[in-house]
């Protein structure tokens, strides 16, 4: 089942979830406000999103949820406001942004803050994590991308000695950074960036330079990466989608807008958001009408309509549920599911690093272990490897089976030559007696 | 029955238990005769597997006479065997022990169901019978194990088979014990894996006791290699049985601990006491209380004793043994998560990684030559072993290894600079392998130079040897070939790869008299891998310095591979320890690596060179080495012929923006080319193309539009040709130029019919008519830019800027609206002056030709 989740920022507005394929609403997971990119699926086990809450509190808020229930499993309140969040794919770190520019890492098995760190001056506003899980690349209010070797933030010696902590930090976006995307292809991905100072900009992650600068009508607010980048979407404030395609040259010097192939629009409010559903290509956008919209991405035409709320759409994500077959099979299934929910405790405020060992243990799951065993069989081998020995009577083994086999033998023969004596002895007994008595006679 | 009673083929249901009986009664031994033949049992036992003769799979098939006969006939097969189980005669025993552990099974499962009971206490009372020979009891193990494997299959005898797996634990247990022969222990073993993992609460009740008994053979260390190895195995799956996160965690401490005893032994003066110290602090927390020494505390006390007395050379293997048992608890499935201390396990890593057989000052006077002999010729082990638990631990945490990714890269970076052994130095390149793999470009930026420096000073030998044989100098040739070709294209960066080449050259010649031994082909192929780990990994990512460097040395390495016999690779082979790596193996992983270059470069430099050479490979038919070849060529073929096709077949709403699509996913090669650094890997156009492909990129995109709309004009009408396209507009326009041009096409449509009727009577003049728009377009971008004739040919050019534009459509529209195309060529002429004249010559042939066949067509 592939389900389409969308968050607003509506106060108590929840996060709703759809079946794509069938359209019906699944649960509304109660929450409050959703910030943008706050909404993240932690490797597909359970749900997690930053919340806004009133401005008053100096902490911030992160809930948990398990697929399965529409309440709160897990509520933690790390130092301040967290708006984006990240879960690398295996979903064993999660990642929040600050509004202050710092940046947390979380070890969600045991909520420990692994690691916080300076990003920039400015609000956090997205996070995205590498294809490989290695690289995490932020975007800040003040227009800066910075991509981060997540090596490097944990090896202290080095970053003592390095300049600078990021690999990259690309500044020629003027205003806030709205989305970041990264490609595929490990070292040779791209990075696009989203900025309200109305344009996309494509980087290389291999060199670092500015490949791409796209110019739009209007502010972007999200990107959706086509999987096979061969174009990408943008939502805009005035509520179109444009198609930029990425394949192309640029087709007229000094006219940038030309990389954009197509536009089409049914908002009449911005888009917030966009995903794609890479399983069946479509594309789902987000509005600030509280509506999401699954688009066919190679009509245009829309397929469905989902109004969540009033206010605007933060955040869309389309995840495939690990044990959403729980929720329909057996009770036994659910508790394991219930308990798995539980098992994760809240992220920890501050890093614990008064003891040097906080990091000496890591909990780790090894292997599948509903992964059915092979049932090994060994007669047939015992058969093969000492049948030979047998015949050849070469090893001790078989050599001692062979003592034995003497020994019953020679007992059998002991006891036939007793027979046979005793049956001499019969005879010689019969024949003397035989004897006597012919004498006699 | 009857000898005329044929069945139908060989997989006629007919013949099993036809050939069952045949078996019966031919094959196996029979109670009263001598057991002549004990081989012919494995052939029973084949031909028993290839038939299933004892499944009784039948289906509805099948008559009901047939079934009957199969159905006899495996109810006598199983009389015999229990018959013979029950004989006096060993050897007879022996058989039917064995038989009826291969009849649990193959036989079909409702017989199972029914008669396990019987089976088993049959089992179980050969097993526990103390007077049999070792090959009997031998049996009586595998066959149990056999029967508890099978049973476990069955989730409703769950708790029957576990009540009767209880029982065979206490006489399992004794054998360890009581018996000393290996055999005998080995499938003592066997069974007692089973039982953890098939029924695991059969051994929770005696967990110490199976703890204990595994541990004196372990620590005695009285075993052979392959023993100690089970050992470990069944060791490590012990926590099993219980199946929860505290023994899992008592159990590896317990190791540890016991590693840490010999350890300290061993390394009494050898190492550093911080590293010791730091080892300790961690394997017991402060504030906690110790786990039981493993095995309990007599049992180890007696192994310790054991152990003085024996030499020191067990002491060692039961260290790696125990090591080994440590990489298995941490690779094995296991039900829940457990803890891992990893920094721990590092730091083992490490202080064992660190000691070398020095001497440190002080420690001098304490030991003796001997003793630091008796060390250094045990450290490599130990060194392997680590090597293994390392990367058991990158195995086991997976993507959370993050926080102590860059203490593991600062060890393999501290000893791969002093590891020299072969076999070590494998092990280095598959770990480092595995953690580029598995860390990702983040780790690939801190290891490249290692893995790059190594490989190259393993590897460069081969290189020296090249630079020797006249054969080589091809090899040394090509890259300076090579490189004037991308020089032109790339100024800039190909100087710099010249540059490094040179010093690649200077640093190679510098490093070869060093390692002067060829190094073995295994180190080479380790290497190889390595490197092509690399290259996947972060092939273009910040590797301007090596990448020059590797990929020449690449190249020199296939190209090497494919000379024939180079003799002292032969002589290598035959001295090598290890068989399994030969030439063929190091073609195999050069061209592996190869590939990942090509693959991962955005202009791979080498490419044709490499691409004879897969072709040379595949050519070898029925190896690995064609296999891969083949595979090979097909992924370079994306390579030279890149495509990039949407995942959405993406409709275009208007006809116009259809066309600069299909014009921009054409034009994408070249846009690649461009930029270069962008996305995907260019492939190398042949040099003739060379030159070509350099000017379109100087001059530009038009160029390439012009190129584009020539090769689909054919498919437009004229009338539409001659209309502009206003390709490079943006949105807004686009949506201000379409319906001007369409008025235009329009008012020209008909001005060409007219012209068309014209056209008959006098040919030569209109046909200049007809294309007198494009005809400007392409002067005027003529002049803009300076390229041959023959391109020109385009009719729809894309307007420079906006400034064009408009001249442009101010001169398309004159000449529709008066018709007067005479005026129009002169105008054009006249507006772009000089340039026009260069190209007048060969213009208007060209148009000539073009609309003349379009004009045919109509």
């Amino acid at each position: 089942m592939v389900v389409v989740l969308a968050s607003s920022s509506d106060a108590g507005g929840g996060i709703g979830s759809w079946d794509l394929h069938t359209g019906t609403e699944q649960i509304r997971y109660k929450s409050l406000s959703s910030p943008g990119h706050g909404l993240v699926s932690v490797g597909d086990r359970f749900l997690a999103s930053s919340q806004l809450r009133d401005a008053a509190t100096s902490s911030g808020s992160v809930f948990f949820w398990s697929w399965s229930k529409p309440q709160v499993e897990v509520k933690s309140f790390p130092a301040e406001p967290i708006t984006p969040l990240a879960a690398n794919h295996s979903g064993t770190y999660l990642v929040g942004g600050g509004l202050s520019g710092e940046i947390y890492l979380w070890e969600v098995e045991t909520g420990k803050l692994l690691k916080k760190w300076h990003g920039h001056n400015t609000a956090v506003t997205c996070l995205v994590f590498s294809e490989d899980d290695s690289l995490l690349i932020s975007g800040f209010k003040n227009g800066s991308v910075r991509v981060w070797s997540l090596l490097m933030i944990f090896d202290d010696v080095r970053r003592r000695e390095a300049s600078q902590i990021y690999e990259y930090s690309f500044s020629d976006h003027t205003l806030c950074v709205n989305d970041v995307v990264i490609g595929s292809g490990g070292c040779n991905a791209i990075i696009v960036s989203a900025s309200d100072d109305r344009t996309c900009k494509v980087w290389s992650l291999s060199n670092g330079m500015l490949q791409r600068n796209i110019v739009f009508p209007s502010k972007i607010k999200a990107i959706a990466l086509d999987p096979a980048e061969h174009v990408f979407y943008t939502g805009s404030e005035d509520g179109k989608i444009f198609i930029v395609a990425l394949n192309t040259t640029k087709i007229a010097t000094n006219n940038h807008v030309s990389y954009i192939v197509d536009s089409f629009s049914n908002h009449s409010k911005a888009v917030t958001c966009l995903a794609y559903s890479a399983s069946d290509n479509f594309l789902i956008s987000g509005s600030e009408d509280g509506i999401v919209r699954v688009w066919n991405a190679s009509t245009h035409n829309i397929i469905r309509v989902f109004k969540h709320a009033k206010g605007p759409i933060t955040n869309i994500i389309v995840v495939r549920p690990e044990n959403d077959s729980s929720n329909h099979m057996s009770s036994n299934l659910q508790a394991a599911s219930k308990k798995k929910g539980a098992q994760f405790p809240p992220l920890e405020k501050y890093a614990n690093s008064i003891d040097g060992h906080s990091d000496t243990k890591t909990i780790v799951s090894l292997g599948d272990s509903d992964r059915c065993m092979d049932a090994s069989y060994l007669s047939s081998h015992v058969i093969s490897s000492y049948s030979k020995e047998l015949q050849n009577q070469g090893s001790a083994a078989a050599s001692e089976m062979e003592i034995e086999k003497l020994k019953s033998d020679y007992q059998k023969s002991v006891q036939m030559v007793n027979q046979w004596k005793k049956m001499y002895e019969n005879l010689h007994q019969f024949c003397v007696k035989e004897l006597v008595d012919e004498n006699k006679k | 029955m009857a000898a005329f009673d044929h069945f139908g083929d060989m997989y006629d249901v007919a013949l099993k238990p036809r050939l069952l009986n045949t078996l019966i009664t031919d094959h196996l031994p029979t109670v009263d005769h001598p057991f002549s033949n004990p081989s012919e049992l494995s052939k029973v036992v084949s031909l028993i597997k290839t038939h299933s003769l004892l499944s009784e799979d039948v289906t509805d098939s099948f008559e009901s006479k047939q079934i009957k006969a199969w159905k006899s006939s495996v109810t006598s097969w199983v009389d015999r065997v229990l018959l013979l189980l029950s004989s006096h005669s060993p050897d007879k025993r022996w058989a039917g022990i064995s038989l009826l552990g291969v009849t649990c099974e193959e036989c079909n499962s409702d017989r199972f169901q029914e008669s396990y009971t019987v089976w088993f206490q049959k089992l179980l009372t050969s097993l526990q019978s103390p007077e049999d020979s070792h090959l009997v009891r031998v049996a009586a193990c595998a066959s149990i194990s056999d029967l508890l494997a099978r049973l476990s299959g069955f989730p409703k005898f769950k708790k029957d088979g576990s009540a009767s797996a209880v029982k065979v634990v206490q006489p399992v247990l004794k054998m360890l014990h009581d018996d000393n022969s290996e055999v005998v222990w080995e499938a003592a073993i066997h069974v007692i894996c089973t039982l953890i993992t098939s029924f695991p609460f059969s051994i929770q009740r005696h967990y110490d006791s199976v703890e204990s008994a595994i541990a004196v053979k372990l620590v005695s260390g009285g075993c052979s290699h392959d023993m100690m190895k089970k050992l470990a195995h069944c060791l490590a799956l012990l926590p099993k049985s219980k199946g929860d996160e505290e023994s899992w965690s008592v159990m590896l401490q317990k190791i540890l601990i016991l590693i840490n005893d010999q350890l300290n032994l061993k390394f009494e003066g050898l190492e550093e006491e911080y590293i010791r110290k730091e080892f300790n602090g961690l394997l017991i927390l402060p504030g906690k209380q110790p786990p039981p020494p493993l095995g309990g505390y007599a049992s180890t006390k007696e192994a310790s004793d054991n152990t003085t007395k024996r030499s020191k050379q067990s002491r060692t293997s039961s260290v790696s043994t125990l090591m080994s048992s440590c990489c298995m608890l941490l690779t094995n499935a296991y039900q829940v998560k457990v803890n891992v201390p990893v920094r721990l396990l590092l730091v083992l890593v490490e202080r064992i990684l660190m000691v070398n057989g020095a001497l440190p000052e002080m420690s001098l006077p304490f030991m003796t030559a001997r003793q630091q002999e008796n060390i250094c010729s045990e450290l490599p082990v130990l060194h392997t072993c680590s090597l293994e638990l390392l990367t058991a631990i990158i195995k086991a945490t997976g993507s959370q290894l993050l926080p102590h990714a860059a203490s593991i890269v600062r060890l393999i970076t501290k000893y791969f600079k002093t590891c020299e052994l072969p076999e070590i130095r494998i092990k280095v390149y598959s770990v480092a392998k595995i953690l580029l793999i598995s860390m990702g470009v983040g780790m690939a930026l801190c290891l490249s130079k290692e893995v790059v420096d190594n490989a190259i000073a393993d590897l460069s030998t081969l290189e020296k040897k090249n630079v020797s044989m006249p054969n080589g100098s091809n090899t040394d040739v090509s890259p300076a070939a090579l490189q004037p070709a991308s020089n032109r294209k790339r100024k800039h960066s190909s100087t710099n790869g010249s540059l490094q080449e040179n010093e690649a050259g200077g640093v190679l010649g510098v490093q070869v008299p060093k390692k002067c031994r060829v190094a073995p082909i295994s180190l080479r192929i380790a290497a190889l891998e390595a490197l092509e780990a690399l290259i996947t990994v972060a092939g273009s990512l910040k590797s301007e310095q090596w990448r020059s460097k590797v990929d020449s040395l690449l190249i020199a390495i296939a190209m090497d591979s494919f000379r024939e016999g180079s003799p002292s690779e032969e002589i290598n082979v035959f001295q090598k320890k290890d068989p399994a790596a030969t030439a063929t193996d190091l073609q195999l992983a050069a061209l592996r690596a190869l590939l990942a270059s090509f693959l991962s470069a955005s202009r791979p430099p080498y490419l044709s060179q490499g691409l004879e050479l897969f072709r040379r490979g595949k050519q070898q038919t029925g190896t690995k080495l064609a296999e891969f070849c083949a595979h090979a060529m097909l992924t370079l073929e994306v390579l030279i012929h890149p495509r990039a096709l949407p995942l959405v077949d993406y409709v275009p709403p208007n006809n116009d923006t259809f066309r600069e699509t299909q014009f921009s996913y054409r034009d994408e090669y070249v846009s690649r080319n461009k930029n270069s650094q962008f996305g995907f890997p260019q492939a190398e156009p042949p040099a003739s193309r060379e030159n070509l492909l350099t000017d379109y990129l100087a001059n530009g995109d038009d160029e390439m539009g012009r190129l584009w709309t020539e090769n689909t004009k054919e498919t437009k009408e004229s009338s539409e040709v001659a209309t502009p396209l206003p390709s490079s507009a943006d949105n807004q326009e686009r949506s201000e130029m379409v319906p001007e041009t369409a008025t235009c096409a329009d008012v020209e449509m008909r001005s060409v019919d007219n012209e068309t009727t014209f056209k008959s009577d006098h040919p030569g003049e209109s046909v200049p008519c007809q294309t007198s728009i494009p005809t400007v377009i392409d002067i005027h971008s003529g002049a803009a830019t300076d390229i041959e004739p023959e391109r020109i040919v385009s009719d729809s050019t894309l307007p420079h800027n906006e400034a064009n534009n408009s001249d442009l459509a101010s001169v398309s529209k004159s000449p529709v609206q008066t018709s007067d195309t005479n005026l129009v060529q002169q105008f054009a002429f006249k507006k772009f002056g000089d340039s026009v004249d260069d190209e007048y010559e060969p213009f208007p042939e060209i148009v000539d030709g073009d609309p003349d066949s379009d004009s045919g067509s109509e």
